[in-house]
């Protein structure tokens, strides 16, 4: 849980254009890895958790190709998910993180000046919004 | 809900109209343009029975004599074929007037025939739905329909069918022959042509029945035969707020049904199609995990309301295998969408056309298995499993459940194969690409991605192989699961079992079903063949029909010979010196080019690389009747070649020619 606490912060935190794409790739890469080892885990949640971690894989990929994407392994080998025990707990955290992600790259699309840079955020932040609806408790 | 017809509806359709002119009165046969009419109309019937024979059985009756190794039902195929051939020609009544062209038969009698004439035409167009057909005239498959058409138990209801209308025809001729002998208006040739055609169609149906005296069409098999739906693709029917678990499961089967056909047609489309992506192939791979999860969680379920199979104790075992192989395809799935985590196609977003069916099996699943009746995968509408008692309350329940895991599993299995293939078609186009950063170092790409490494489409495509396998294996022990628990798609059990190898009747070289869109020939004098057979009384019709053929081949023979006697261009001949030399179309330059110099492998009772075995004299005359049909302009090249390496005869021909 702490992983994806501070992911968040990093990402309310992340100023210029490129460290916002940066984070956002390690947070898309930390929604992936989290939501595959939940869904071993997770019975009534495996569809949400499955579905969630397609949206991450596929928004991990769109941010690569955003032009201003610093040329960076990233840090998605470190990350191995979430080894917390309550579930709920987690998708609750990982909802608020693809909130906090699809937010800040909403904004950035409007902003970006390279239209590369504002499609790859905003198609982006579509999968982060995408994963929020799928892992929000609430209907 | 509804379904796409099938070739029972149409035959029910047919069979009805059928029905009904065997009940028009006799009172109504007795004006001359009514058995006129009726006479035409039965000729189109006989025709098109004849054309369902050519389906089964391309041969022809050179082919039904000479070839010892034909199997007994496709050498009575041919000859049945042969006599509803004659039949037709016999009935043709168009010289006479028999209404105008597109207009309503005369009298009550000819619509009813009419109606069962088109019925039965449309039944055909219904079962070639499964196939196209290629430049060579080949059929080719285009759906899993296709096999089932092709296989021995279907082969054998359809023959059993062909031999039945038959009789019933022959009925209908007899009552309209008898009406016009006592009718002097009835032009002769109409008079013979009625009293000549009853013969004919018993005696294909005689022949039929006899062809299958040791192996004849069973209930199942005529089952099966009338389940064939058409190929077409039912429309897509989206959940609904509130469906019954009937409603449910019948959703889920016709999004099965689209998923089967989406696959078919998508096949190859991989290379240049923009709507197939990475996106797509991801999300259908999550689907797909999801649907065998559900499924795992729904037949453990079951697995433990034994209460509910009382007097199938088999089944409890039968559901924990089940529940173990969609676990295990689960888990294949989800290998693939781990495999998709780097690659990228340079078109984006959920555009195939798979997409929404998957959607609707994962929906619709879940909402068998969850107690939401608005269930979804969102978190928001998660729910506990249904308790054992709700989700079965009794067998019919337990079986409607199994059938609806059934249908879903066997469209994944379909959509694993396609998309295992069309993935591959993909890589082979260049279209799959990785992020520069997951491309090793020594990649110099000055872009943001460059094509996807060997190492990583050989593991995406081995994921795909798995899951195609781990899916197979599903349906197989749902296949097993469904027919023990009576479930409705049982029929999917069926079709897989009828086209399996051993059941099927096609042979790399000869495919059983191809156009058969000869139109029959005008009917011809008795030959000197059939005359000696007819001197000698013999009673046997297959003899004439046997006659009537040599007699036949015996006049294109002799009629290519005076082509080509005459053909411009023949060394001798003046024209020939002053036109470039092309070489005769006769029938021994046909032969010799038709098949290779050597046989491919051994042919019983030949000595590889001696001289051919002495051919007894009946042989050689076929065998040279054959190579005068080759050269014949309504004989497709294709199926001689074929039948000439499937039957051995080649190398003898270009001996005797």
């Amino acid at each position: 849980m702490e992983e994806i606490d501070s992911m968040r912060a990093r990402l309310e935190a992340a100023g210029e254009l490129t460290e916002l794409l940066v984070a956002a790739a390690d947070a898309f890469s930390l929604l992936l890895a989290t939501c595959r080892v939940c869904e071993e885990r997770a019975s009534e949640l495996f569809a949400a958790f499955a579905f969630a971690s397609a949206a991450a894989a596929q928004g991990r990929l769109i941010i690569d190709s955003a032009p201003s994407l610093a040329a960076s392994p990233g840090t998605e080998a470190s990350l191995r998910g979430c080894a917390e025990p309550d579930l709920a707990k987690v998708a609750d955290g990982l909802a608020g993180l693809a909130q906090v992600l699809g937010d800040r790259l909403s904004a950035a699309a409007q902003q970006g000046h390279d239209r590369g840079d504002r499609e790859a955020c905003q198609d982006a932040a579509a999968e982060a919004m995408r994963i929020y609806e799928l892992l929000a408790p609430d209907r | 809900m509804t379904t796409s017809a099938t070739f029972g509806d149409l035959l029910r359709f047919a069979r009805g109209h059928l029905d009904a002119a065997a009940e028009v009165p006799d009172s109504a046969l007795r004006e001359e343009s009514s058995i006129v009419a009726a006479a035409q109309v039965t000729s189109r019937l006989a025709l098109t029975l004849s054309r369902y024979l050519g389906d089964i059985a391309p041969g022809d009756m050179a082919e039904a004599i000479t070839s010892s190794q034909l199997d007994p039902l496709m050498r009575s195929a041919v000859e049945a074929r042969q006599a509803l051939e004659l039949a037709a020609e016999g009935l043709r009544t168009d010289a006479y007037g028999s209404g105008k062209p597109g207009g309503d038969p005369a009298g009550p009698l000819a619509a009813r025939l009419a109606e069962a004439a088109t019925a039965l035409a449309a039944g055909r167009d219904l079962l070639r739905t499964h196939f196209t057909t290629g430049p060579d005239r080949r059929w080719s498959p285009r759906s899993s329909w296709a096999s089932v058409i092709i296989s021995g138990p279907v082969t054998r209801a359809l023959a059993a069918e062909v031999a039945g209308w038959s009789r019933q025809l022959a009925l209908v001729i007899t009552r309209l022959s008898l009406a016009a002998q006592g009718d002097p208006a009835i032009p002769a040739p109409v008079r013979h042509g009625l009293a000549g055609a009853c013969p004919w169609l018993l005696t294909a149906s005689a022949t039929i029945t006899a062809g299958q005296r040791d192996n004849p069409a069973t209930a199942p098999d005529t089952d099966l035969l009338h389940v064939v739906p058409v190929n077409i693709a039912p429309q897509p029917q989206p959940p609904q707020h509130a469906e019954t678990a009937a409603d449910l499961a019948a959703g889920l089967a016709a999004s099965a049904a689209r998923l089967r056909a989406i696959g078919w047609a998508t096949t190859g489309q991989a290379a240049w199609a923009p709507v197939m992506t990475a996106d797509s192939w991801r999300w259908t791979a999550t689907g797909a995990a999801v649907i065998c999860h559900v499924s795992e969680l729904m037949l453990t379920s079951l697995a433990g309301r034994a209460v509910a199979f009382t007097g199938a104790p088999d089944v409890t075992a039968q559901l924990r295998i089940a529940a173990s192989a969609a676990a295990n395809a689960c888990g294949r799935w989800r290998d693939v969408t781990a495999a998709w985590n780097q690659i990228t196609t340079e078109t984006k977003g959920l555009t195939a056309a798979g997409i929404a069916d998957t959607s609707d099996l994962v929906v619709r699943l879940g909402r068998h298995a969850f107690t939401d009746p608005q269930w979804t995968p969102a978190r928001a509408h998660r729910a506990p499993l249904r308790d054992p008692a709700d989700l079965a309350p009794d067998a019919a329940q337990a079986a409607v459940l199994v059938g609806a895991i059934h249908h879903a599993a066997d469209a994944l299995a379909c959509l694993a194969a396609a998309d295992l293939h069309a993935v591959d078609t993909a890589d082979r186009a260049g279209r799959l690409f990785m992020p520069t950063r997951a491309l090793p170092d020594y990649y110099d790409v000055p872009y943001r991605h460059g094509t996807a490494t060997p190492l990583a489409v050989a593991a995406l495509l081995d994921a795909y192989q798995a899951a195609c396998g781990a899916s197979g294996r599903a349906v197989t022990d749902l296949d097993a699961l469904a027919v023990t628990t009576n479930a409705p798609s049982r029929i999917l059990a069926a079709a897989r079992a009828a086209s399996r190898p051993a059941n099927n009747t096609s042979t790399p070289d000869t495919a059983p079903i191809r156009p058969s869109n000869r139109e029959p020939a005008p009917p011809a004098p008795s030959g000197p063949v059939e005359q000696e057979v007819r001197k000698l009384a013999s009673g046997d019709p297959i003899l004439l029909l046997r006659a009537k053929a040599i007699d036949k081949a015996a006049r294109k023979l002799i009629a290519e010979a005076k082509d080509s006697t005459h053909e411009p261009g023949t060394p001798g001949s003046a024209e020939g010196n002053s036109r470039p030399v092309r070489p005769a179309r006769t029938a021994a330059r046909l032969a010799a080019s038709s098949f290779p110099a050597s046989p491919a492998a051994p042919v019983a009772g030949r000595q590889v690389g001696g001289p051919p075995c002495c051919p007894t004299l009946r042989v050689s005359m076929w065998a040279s009747l054959v190579v005068g049909m080759c050269a014949t302009a309504e004989t497709p090249r294709g199926w001689c070649r074929a039948g000439f390496r499937a039957h051995g005869v080649g190398g003898m021909l270009i001996l005797l020619i």
